[in-house]
């Protein structure tokens, strides 16, 4: 698959850093491109509402944290979403992320609930953050058919 | 053919445990399979954090080239995808065409069959589950020990021990992991609260799991790679006894035929098997002298019907599965500890409740979540997928899945069928759940979640999800075992009425089925079928 082919945001550069590895990209590139084309994630969203998803996305992790909130909600089946999942898959099946991601963030049940909180709340600001730009771009996909640049 | 040779049909688990016992008693015997080879599993030193690192494409491994395993949120299947290397299990066969309503069938054309896909869970019936069985519990009880020898079975002298009498003497139970033990722990607190007002007990499961070496197949050592098959041969499937069956003489596997039907006089010898090869070929005519047809209650139906096709026989009522229903829970104690990936993966506790009020018992298997994939469940949080990543993280050790198993019993209205559909061939597989199952699931179910708040453990409501009719793979009860005798029914020694020779060892013979897993009955039940034909 071509990289012009590819979803136009956010890159999976960026997922895979947003959600914590760096360094990880490079190597789950072949195998992402493999599977997106083979799920069917490498088109642009027919939907207006995606492509406004896919647009607040792209504007790096502040844009990606809000579009995924948004995306939990109210499109938790949309190519976002599918392609976050992907994402999170790929870094499991990762030697080094997997490890990572095999340890626990807290100490014991009491440090979990916290951060479970935390989790909670922090989920409600992005989501509420979330709704008015997600209402311009969504408009204005809508409008301009996403010919809009 | 050499004179007295037996043709078994299917190298699933009853074929095999069939095989042995005849080889055993010194008859010859010449096992006809399609037989897609399960490729082992290699590396058998290797714990999974290991041997996912030593993968060339470990997203190949573990997802699959097309992503066969990864779940997607449009995905409406079951919480995990089936690991892509065990993919081949369940590999449909051209020309072998089928339809269903109301139940999802799963066959197999693999070396092994279905089990080859077996968590290892071996639950014998009890003398009152096998009423309906026209021969003395007694003969089924050698015939679980003689089994439980061949493969060996662990678990433990504990309260399960009332209900499971078989094997009376089982390998020492896998190393149990953290969670499990904290479970265990919570249990021995509450056992009399839980006996008196739940009727419930509960153990170590009883697993064809070697804890100690046998052979070829070397001792459990938790490496935690159960889910891409073992190793080691720790857990027992039946390609394994069919290698112990290649090593006997006396015994030829003719793998690559579909076996498409009998031919049988009128007075009921069979005499022809039809063959067809599967990689293309001309059919082929095969002169037999005893057949015992073992190769699953689906595919034996399909012959069966085939070869009764001109005589009016299109229908085998009483198809039986168990419903099953997958319970997923937290323990809050255990919430930010982690998990212990080097551990058995599949069930470790299995529990037994006595529902009262004319409903039969529930069986209950408990697995802790370590290695299978975390994206399947990490997605159904509700919230963005990053916080949900976080909290999945400190939730990993506490989460487990308790798979619930609800008993059948055979009716007209379920039944396999041979029908003619555009000029071809098909079955037909139809299920009607039992009329009561509205109120007994849900009745059952808060009985389990009862149990899991005494062991200190809760389970969302609305997380439970009841598999399709088929997807517990506990087919049964199509050409069953009668002692009233009947056309299509079997007599004590397994032999189909009204033929001389032609014998079935497998789901079909079962004439009720209980809430647990049949894989140890079937290989007890074509055991003792192998015995009477042997001696």
């Amino acid at each position: 698959m071509n990289a012009e082919h590819l979803p136009p945001a956010p890159s999976l550069d960026m997922m895979t850093s947003w959600l914590g590895f760096p360094d990880t990209a490079p190597r789950l590139r072949e195998a992402y491109e493999r599977l997106a084309r083979a799920r069917g994630l490498e088109a642009r969203p027919p939907r207006s509402l995606d492509r406004a998803l896919d647009r607040l996305a792209s504007w790096g992790r502040p844009g990606l944290a809000l579009a995924d909130a948004f995306a939990a909600r109210f499109r938790k089946r949309g190519p976002l979403r599918r392609r976050l999942i992907l994402v999170l898959a790929l870094l499991e099946a990762d030697p080094d992320a997997g490890e990572v991601l095999d340890t626990p963030l807290s100490r014991g049940p009491a440090g979990a609930v916290f951060r479970g909180v935390i989790e909670a709340v922090g989920h409600v600001l992005l989501l509420l953050a979330s709704i008015p730009p997600m209402a311009v771009l969504a408009g204005w996909e809508s409008a301009t058919g996403g010919r809009g640049g | 053919m050499t004179v007295g040779t037996v043709v078994i049909v299917g190298s699933g688990a009853s074929g095999v445990a069939l095989a042995l016992s005849l080889l055993e008693r010194g008859r010859k015997v010449l096992m006809l399979d399609v037989g897609r080879e399960v490729v082992r599993a290699d590396h058998p030193d290797l714990a999974f954090p290991a041997w996912r690192r030593s993968l060339a494409d470990p997203a190949e491994t573990l997802l699959g080239r097309s992503g066969e395993a990864l779940v997607l949120p449009d995905h409406d299947g079951e919480y995990y995808g089936f690991p892509p290397a065990k993919k081949i299990i369940f590999e449909g066969l051209e020309g072998f065409d089928w339809v269903a309503d109301g139940f999802a069938p799963l066959l197999s054309f693999a070396r092994g069959g279905l089990a080859e896909a077996w968590t290892g869970g071996s639950y014998a019936f009890t003398p009152e589950e096998l009423e309906g069985f026209p021969f003395p519990a007694d003969e089924m009880g050698e015939a679980y020990e003689a089994v439980a020898s061949e493969i060996g079975i662990s678990g433990a002298e504990d309260d399960l021990s009332e209900v499971f009498p078989h094997p009376a003497h089982p390998l020492p139970p896998v190393e149990a992991d953290a969670h499990t033990t904290r479970l265990l722990a919570r249990y021995d607190l509450a056992r009399e609260t839980l006996r008196r007002k739940e009727s419930c007990v509960l153990g170590r499961a009883r697993l064809a799991v070697l804890t100690r070496d046998r052979g070829e197949r070397k001792a459990c050592t938790r490496l935690g790679r159960c889910l891409w098959g073992c190793p080691r041969g720790a857990l027992y499937t039946p390609s394994w006894g069919l290698a112990r069956c290649q090593e006997r003489d006396g015994f030829t596997y003719r793998p690559g035929i579909r076996v498409l039907r009998i031919e049988a006089t009128d007075g009921g010898d069979v005499r022809r098997l039809h063959l067809r090869p599967v990689d293309g070929g001309a059919d082929e005519v095969l002169e037999v002298e005893t057949v015992v047809l073992a190769a699953g209650t689906l595919a034996t139906a399909d012959i069966v019907l085939r070869s009764l096709a001109g005589v009016g026989v299109d229908r085998l009522p009483g198809l039986m599965d168990n419903r099953q229903v997958l319970v997923p829970f937290v323990s809050p104690g255990r919430l930010g500890k982690g998990f212990e990936p080097e551990s058995y993966q599949y069930h470790q506790l299995a529990m037994v409740i006595e529902p009262g009020g004319g409903a039969r018992q529930i069986h209950a298997l408990i697995t802790t979540l370590k290695t299978a994939m975390i994206h399947p469940v990490v997605q159904s949080l509700p919230i963005g997928l990053k916080g949900a990543l976080r909290l999945f993280r400190d939730l990993h050790g506490a989460l487990g899945l308790v798979n619930v198993n609800f008993a059948d019993e055979r009716r007209d209205e379920s039944f396999v069928a041979l029908e003619d559909l555009g000029g071809t061939a098909t079955l037909r597989v139809h299920y009607e759940p039992p009329p009561l199952e509205r109120t007994r699931l849900p009745a059952g179910l808060r009985r389990v979640r009862r149990v899991l708040r005494r062991l200190g453990a809760f389970a969302p409501r609305s997380m439970a999800h009841v598999r399709p009719m088929g997807a517990s793979v506990h087919y049964a009860g199509t050409l069953p075992y009668s002692a009233n005798g009947g056309d299509l029914t079997l007599d004590a020694a397994g032999r189909l009425r009204p033929f001389r020779n032609l014998y079935v060892a497998d789901g079909s013979a079962l004439p009720s089925l209980p809430s647990k897993n049949l894989t140890y009955t079937l290989m007890a039940n074509a055991w003792r079928v192998g015995r009477l034909l042997g001696d």
